[in-house]
């Protein structure tokens, strides 16, 4: 029995720069299941990172959450927020809907972020074991209830005798990097990130990541920039992970071959919006929507290396609100576009009898025949039926 | 520890070399000098026979070469010189005059810092804010205006048309107005030390201090767009803490190193302004000297203002390398 841990609906972050308004992300909706992998996948400047970055709360100006709910499972916080009507849904909580502080100590918590370039999100000028252990103490510092002020600020800063990160918080730190296969963690705790190699500190990050023994995973991009030989080892711990923590995992990747090796079920986004998501075997064998075929397409494969490979015409538009296409974004690079494409911006449905599986293309019937391809491997998990929309189910 | 001395010694063998550069400099800048000193320091009715004797006493007549080892020997033993006006020695009249540059240099520095720095982090946290662009505004004025015309300007303003504060002079320094106050519970002397310093402080630190706020405001915005900042956030670190550990602490980096640069600056500049403000300090005595080619007392003040430059440069390097780690000390 999978249930949902995270409900998305209609998610809405946009950028208000000085050439225009730019939809990053334009009313996405979906559900994370407890323990399993949804992979996001799309071409570079599709909104994969905005939308991950929007569920752990860290869009800054100019960019703005301009819409949607964010429905997250948790029995204990509902209980809590009982005087917030509007915020609490059963056992769900309206992340965008509760105070700030709230927010904060819930993405803090709940949700670990990896992002993509592990150089880049480390401070240069702490060590390693320090800023993990920082995130360990976060975490325990709100469980106690601990708030910090000016004054505690000040004796951190002023006396070498007071520092934020206890030595428990450190000691948690350096066993985190062992967890993630770090040899010799008590000596690289003390080194600083330029002295880590790129997947050394990807498995670092993955620790810190870990710190407050998140519920949800969110990877950006975790192997992007490593070597082929890494990544590998990068998503096997990220697949171990999952398994011994029980946490979810929303890999953003533009990946196809990381997706088809531990995703569950995969999501292809285009232009800010998700234009299919289903299980990934459905996916990558029976891709439904013009876009993901040609995706899938446009990879080489090891079953015929001289096949020709086929790339999708013309450039992912600009998400800029004035330039945008009307109606369907893909219908200027579509092969199977009709004028009906351009008249109306479709919205995700079931493929067929098959709930599980769902699109946004008019023509996806078309394009379902026609589209295979055999990536997918028989290695993939078998995949549970999802649960029932948000909406149609009872919690208790 | 090994490791920062190591840095020490030989930072401070390099230093050794440049200070004796700089000894080689201002003691060639004398021998090609067309003045005759001894020219300068006789009566205007003086014989040939006289000059021609002051010449000697000065030891102009002697090889420039020994001229030169000689100069260079006394140096090494903390001997500047005499000055050709006073005939009292140059080491002398500079410890006299070096507190009163100091106090100022250093007043001046602590202004700058303290106004500049804060300002900084709250332009770049309101950016495109009333405060953010006033104090650009401000900025912009700071470093586009020349000191002594801030000088003569505040003197006009401040002393002669409102008559608050004296328009210049140094009464009392630091340390004597602080021991009338410890010793004899005197506060006068500490007012009108507070009272003469003001307006030179200003017209020295204003260009300083407008220089650190662009430098600190750059610095916090760029360190503010760094991924690192967003995934502290992430993980829930203290708005303070982070704004300190990540933004502040990173970004302090060209800050220090300006900061040593023109703490040269802040020497070089109070010659202007030690004249507008009739401020008894190195400054001043280059200019007399320099008005009657008292080539011993300016060849002492330029010594020591380019050892200090040195010193201040490796703590610097120094500084810096704590703040960053990537830095190697070497």
């Amino acid at each position: 029995m999978t249930e949902s841990i995270i409900s998305v609906r209609d998610l809405t972050t946009r950028f208000f720069t000085d050439a225009g308004q730019v939809n990053a992300v334009s009313g996405v909706s979906f559900d994370l299941y407890g323990g399993e992998v949804l992979a996001v996948v799309g071409e570079s400047g599709s909104g994969k990172s905005v939308t991950g970055r929007s569920l752990m709360d860290l869009i800054e100006p100019p960019g703005a959450i301009v819409d949607g709910e964010l429905w997250f499972h948790s029995p204990e916080l509902a209980a809590d927020l009982t005087d917030h009507p509007d915020a609490v849904d059963g056992d769900f909580v309206d992340v965008r809907a509760v105070s700030p502080a709230v927010r904060r100590s819930l993405c803090g918590t709940e949700f670990g972020m990896i992002f993509q370039d592990p150089g880049a999100a480390f401070n240069p000028s702490l060590t390693v074991g320090e800023q993990i252990a920082e995130a360990v103490e976060c975490n325990a510092r709100l469980a106690r209830g601990e708030t910090y002020g000016l004054s505690n600020l000040l004796r951190d800063v002023l006396s070498p005798a007071s520092s934020f990160v206890s030595p428990e918080s450190f000691e948690r730190a350096v066993d985190l990097l062992e967890r993630v296969d770090i040899p010799d963690p008590a000596a690289r705790a003390d080194e600083y990130p330029h002295q880590f190699s790129g997947g050394m500190l990807q498995r670092a990050m993955i620790a810190q990541a870990l710190a407050a023994d998140p519920t949800v995973l969110i990877a950006d991009e975790p192997t992007t920039g490593l070597d082929v030989t890494i990544q590998a080892g990068i998503i096997e711990l990220l697949d171990e992970l999952r398994i011994d923590t029980g946490a979810s995992i929303l890999l953003i990747t533009h990946n196809l071959g990381v997706v088809a090796d531990i995703a569950d079920r995969t999501a292809v986004m285009y232009a800010g919006e998700f234009v299919e998501v289903g299980p990934t075997d459905r996916v990558f064998d029976h891709p439904a929507n013009p876009y993901t075929e040609g995706l899938l397409g446009s990879l080489p494969t090891f079953d015929d290396p001289n096949a020709p490979i086929t790339p999708i015409p013309g450039n992912v538009p600009n998400l800029l609100a004035h330039e945008m296409p009307p109606g369907c974004s893909f219908a200027p690079r579509c092969p199977a576009a009709t004028d009906e494409c351009t008249a109306t911006d479709p919205e995700l449905e079931p493929v067929a009898t098959d709930s599980s599986h769902r699109v946004a293309c008019i023509h996806a019937d078309i394009a379902a025949d026609a589209g295979s391809s055999s990536l997918a491997d028989s290695t993939l998990r078998p995949i549970d039926t999802p649960a029932p929309e948000r909406g149609d189910v009872a919690y208790e | 520890m090994k490791d920062e001395l190591v840095f020490l010694g030989r930072r401070l063998a390099q230093g050794v070399v440049v200070v004796w550069g700089v000894v080689t400099t201002v003691f060639l800048f004398r021998v090609i000098s067309p003045t005759n000193p001894a020219q300068l320091m006789a009566p205007d009715d003086a014989t040939p026979e006289l000059i021609q004797q002051i010449e000697q006493d000065l030891g102009l007549t002697e090889p420039v070469l020994n001229q030169y080892v000689y100069y260079l020997s006394g140096v090494l033993q903390g001997d500047l010189g005499f000055s050709y006006m006073t005939n009292t020695p140059v080491l002398r009249r500079i410890m006299f005059a070096l507190p009163g540059t100091l106090e100022l240099a250093a007043a001046a520095l602590v202004f700058a810092v303290l106004a500049s720095i804060p300002l900084g982090i709250l332009s770049a946290m309101y950016r495109g804010s009333r405060i953010d662009s006033t104090s650009n505004l401000v900025s912009l004025g700071g470093v586009s205006t020349p000191n002594f015309w801030l000088a003569i300007m505040m003197v006009l303003l401040v002393s002669v048309q409102l008559g608050v504060l004296p328009t210049s002079g140094r009464p009392i320094g630091l340390v004597d107005a602080l021991t009338l106050l410890v010793f004899q519970a005197d506060p006068n002397g500490l007012t009108s030390w507070v009272a003469h310093m003001i307006l030179p402080t200003i017209a020295l630190g204003t260009y300083f201090m407008a220089l650190l706020f662009r430098l600190t405001r750059n610095g916090v915005l760029e360190e503010l767009g760094k991924e690192y900042v967003l995934a502290a956030r992430g993980k829930g670190l203290p708005e303070s803490l982070l704004m300190y550990r990540y933004v502040l602490r990173n970004s302090l980096t060209p800050v220090v190193t300006v900061t040593g640069l023109q703490l040269g600056g802040l020497i070089g500049g109070s010659v202007v302004v030690e004249s507008v403000f009739a401020w008894p300090g190195l400054g001043t005595l280059f200019i007399r000297s320099l008005n009657v080619s008292d080539w011993p007392m300016m060849q002492g003040i330029l010594i020591l203002v380019g050892a200090g430059y040195v010193l201040t440069n490796i703590t610097v390097d120094f500084v810096n390398a704590k703040l960053n780690p990537q830095v190697e000390l070497a």
